[in-house]
């Protein structure tokens, strides 16, 4: 009985309370939070070839215990830039930083009003965040500003139906930040008649840098029976502002054999964000599952438009009315 | 004559002696506490955040129980269904953490009478646990879920004694859950992952080593204006570590209930019956 009591005392000291530390809440035990929580649950440190390693070193010698708020959060953001994310983000009460040079270094290819004004002529329809028209030559155009709120399957079946009688469409997205990618699977849903490898999605599966588990494919149904479809030629236009779920969308397209892309590259963000809380309370989103083509192609850093079809709209034609990109965009819609 | 009248009534007397060593049928009642409770809670998941949230817990809660037929003398069934919720922040109050639990258990438990006044019971039973917390600040990781289906070893305590005039029955109930499947996603692993159809390796063997969780109920119970009141304290710990996901929800809480005692009278009862109550010290 007495060795009995001992194996049950023994297996109680054995239990899943695991020891848990939090770091303080100081400037030093900040930023530990911070590079601890990248070290162990980011996903390309190493694909990116970031020497994480050092960098704890490098910054902790620059924390003082007196420094402010603002300076340990622009110390903090500078750490986090060397990630070269735009999924990266630390968000205070005050602030949230963000790495823009994903996009601020290469041209904006696209302009709004001049859409607007000298394509549409404001004569469009607006349905959430889509604008949509139909443009001369039988063709139907829609510009998607972003992905963030849901796009519902009745208002795919309006705008589908609308441009019934169109021989292409022309789907817009720059300047598309990302969002939902439920919304990207609705769209291509419609797209699609038969099950479509979307790509590959991996997840942590430890603290280790290349603790990964094995690719997961990502596999695309058509919409329900009864919802209108469309079969025919599909021009899909980009810029380096099209990021995270819109890159996700162009990758997915780019499987389609009746898409072509034009414009510019896409600005990339492949990896399916998670969010962190630091002991001061900000929080830090991070990527934390890669997310590949159906080839298992990186698409961190962007999609290439199809060979032969990239095109740029310089900033001075764009503000004297003319959009090279979306000229081309229609007039390879309307030759399909 | 003589000897068969005497035959006749030493049989009759043998047959009243016969009739009077048959147990009287039994009447189990059934014991029902319903009651609430509040407190505190604090709470940590590493799969949503490094950081402790604390805050209120609150609860209500069912709990049943009766002697078992087949010996009710020494045999009882308990079981009780329990719905909390944990309203949590951080230290500075930046991020909200909410906590949705649902329990139901149920366990057999061997009545034991050590002392008088005193009746100690060990038992074994099941727990299914199910609930989520969830951190809406968060992007792709705001809810970690948790299902688990567990053996439970169980044991209970009752004394009776008088403070003043007043009747008190002091119980102590302990819930531990041993052997158990749980679910838990991976280190890094997304709910869209999830909803995708990856499924491999959620389901958990659990073991005190990686899913541990204990329960301990202290409780008064006494009668006040025909009433039978519960007062009590409950601890309850639920911690897990598996893929490096540290999971750890602690409350400590007060509760007030209503005990009853309820008895279902069916043909073949009578006014012989035993009257044999869950717990009887």
């Amino acid at each position: 009985m007495k060795k009995l009591l001992a194996i049950f005392l023994l297996c109680l000291l054995l239990t899943a309370c695991h020891p848990y530390e939090q770091q303080p809440d100081t400037p030093a035990g900040n930023l530990e939070a911070l590079w601890k929580i990248i070290d162990e649950k980011y996903c390309y440190l190493d694909q990116k070839g970031v020497d994480w390693e050092s960098t704890r070193g490098v910054y902790l010698a620059r924390v003082t215990p007196d420094m402010t708020s603002r300076e340990l959060f622009d110390l903090c953001s500078e750490m986090l830039d060397l990630l070269r994310d735009g999924h990266v983000n630390l968000s205070s009460p005050f602030a949230t930083s963000f790495y823009r040079r994903w996009w601020s270094d290469y041209p904006q290819d696209f302009n709004l009003r001049c859409l607007q004004e000298s394509y549409l002529e404001f004569d469009y329809v607006t349905l959430k965040s889509m604008i949509y028209k139909r443009m001369p030559g039988d063709v139907g155009y829609i510009h998607i500003s972003s992905f963030a709120s849901p796009i519902g399957e009745n208002d795919l079946d309006w705008i589908l139906y609308y441009f019934k009688d169109c021989r292409a469409l022309v789907i817009d997205i720059r300047d598309n930040g990302g969002g939902l990618l439920t919304n990207v699977e609705r769209i291509v849903g419609r797209l699609i008649t038969s099950d479509l490898l979307a790509g590959y999605i991996r997840h942590k599966t430890g603290p280790g840098h290349d603790d990964f588990s094995e690719p997961y494919p990502v596999v695309y149904k058509p919409a329900e029976k009864g919802r209108v479809m469309w079969d025919k030629p599909v021009v899909l236009v980009t810029n380096r502002s099209c990021f995270s779920a819109a890159n996700d969308f162009t990758s997915v397209m780019r499987c389609l054999p009746q898409t072509i892309q034009v414009g510019a590259r896409t600005g990339g963000g492949a990896g399916l964000p998670f969010s962190a809380t630091l002991p001061n309370g900000w929080s830090i989103r991070f990527s934390a599952c890669p997310m590949t083509d159906p080839q298992g192609n990186d698409i961190e850093d962007g999609i290439d438009p199809t060979p032969g079809y990239e095109a740029h709209s310089p900033d001075d034609e764009l503000a004297a009315g003319k959009d090279a990109i979306l000229d081309l965009a229609l007039s390879v819609a309307r030759s399909l | 004559m003589r000897k068969l009248l005497t035959v006749i009534l030493l049989l009759l007397s043998l047959r009243l002696a016969a009739q009077d060593t048959v147990p009287a049928p039994a009447v189990c009642p059934l014991t029902s506490t319903y009651g609430v409770e509040i407190g505190a809670a604090r709470n940590f998941n590493t799969y949503l955040s490094p950081i402790r949230h604390t805050g209120t817990h609150m609860g209500v809660y069912g709990q049943w129980g009766r002697a078992i037929g087949f010996d009710p003398e020494r045999w009882f069934g308990m079981g009780s269904a329990r719905y909390g919720m944990d309203f949590c922040q951080n230290p500075q109050g930046t991020s909200s953490m909410t906590n949705i639990d649902l329990t139901g258990d149920w366990a057999l438990y061997r009545k034991l009478r050590p002392l008088p006044g005193l009746v100690a019971a060990f038992g074994a039973g099941a727990e299914l646990d199910a609930g989520l917390l969830y951190l809406p600040r968060n992007s792709n990781n705001p809810v970690a879920a948790r299902v688990s289906l567990s053996l439970t070893l169980n044991a209970y305590g009752a004394y009776d004694l008088r403070i003043g005039r007043l009747p008190v029955r002091i119980i102590d109930q302990v819930s531990l859950p041993s052997l158990s499947v749980f679910f838990s996603p991976q280190y890094g692993e997304s709910y869209y992952e999830i909803y995708l159809g990856d499924h491999s390796g959620l389901a958990r063997c659990g073991w005190w080593g990686n899913h541990f969780a204990i329960a301990n109920t202290l409780a008064a119970e006494f009668s006040v204006f025909s009433v039978r009141w519960r007062l009590s304290y409950r601890f309850d710990l639920r911690s897990s570590y598996v893929s490096h996901i540290n999971t750890r929800l602690v409350s400590h809480s007060i509760g007030i209930g209503i005990t009853t005692d309820w008895l279902n009278i069916t043909r073949g009862h009578n006014a012989s019956a035993r009257l044999i109550p869950m717990i009887d010290p």
